[in-house]
């Protein structure tokens, strides 16, 4: 059997540590410096650091899923997610810069409800991911 | 190239601290904040061509559940 911690896959292995460390950041309460580029907009800050993030770590799972599809066969529902993924990804992405774009014209309560609705569902994905992903990596035992 | 896997992973471990200690300070400087401005750019610069990639197209021609437990 191939092991799936191969260099290819090492950053699968930092998956779990950068995800932590991202989501910290991203959940915790830091206050921006005003004088920063988003002159305090806290909305917008998170916005500009949730998307890529998101798109980083799920393009991550879903190369690592389609690599190790032959490997991971056993959790049909890691390859099911996959493409549950590949189906919505322009609309999420899409959804999450249209209603950034429509926030930074008009920082309105409701723009900016709608702008949190659409990350909370690119940081629901990438948790779902996050866990099949270490699912994957902890579980698979090579002899 | 285990070697540099460990060390990778040692470095990502030995960072978090600090990393919390920033949280707990509650500061974002502005050079992190230009960064992220930064990397919010190039994202949306090469975001449509991003996401046609191979690894994006289905495992399957099968329809794909549109409501997976727990997904978004």
């Amino acid at each position: 059997m191939r092991n799936i911690y191969t260099f290819k896959n090492l950053g699968l292995s930092l998956i779990p540590v950068l995800f932590l460390l991202t989501m910290g950041t991203i959940s915790g309460c830091r206050h921006l410096d005003p004088a920063g580029v988003y002159q305090g907009d806290q909305v917008m800050y998170n916005a500009e650091l949730i998307t890529p993030t998101a798109y980083d770590l799920l393009h991550t799972f879903v190369s690592w899923e389609q690599q190790n599809r032959a490997l991971i066969t056993k959790w049909p529902e890691i390859t099911r997610y996959a493409d549950f993924v590949r189906l919505h990804r322009k609309e999420w992405f899409a959804t999450a810069n249209r209603l950034h774009d429509a926030y930074k014209i008009d920082p309105s309560q409701v723009n900016r409800d709608a702008l949190a609705a659409a990350l909370a569902v690119l940081q629901s994905a990438l948790i779902e991911a996050n866990g099949y992903m270490l699912r994957g990596a902890t579980q698979f035992n090579p002899k | 190239m285990l070697e540099l896997a460990l060390a990778i992973l040692a470095l990502a471990v030995k960072a978090a601290p600090i990393v919390e200690a920033k949280i707990k300070a509650g500061e974002v400087p502005t050079d992190e904040q230009r960064s992220v401005r930064e990397q919010y750019l190039a994202y949306r610069a090469a975001m449509d061509a991003a996401l046609d990639g191979p690894e994006w197209q289905l495992s399957t021609a099968a329809p794909v559940d549109t409501a997976i437990n727990g997904g978004p």
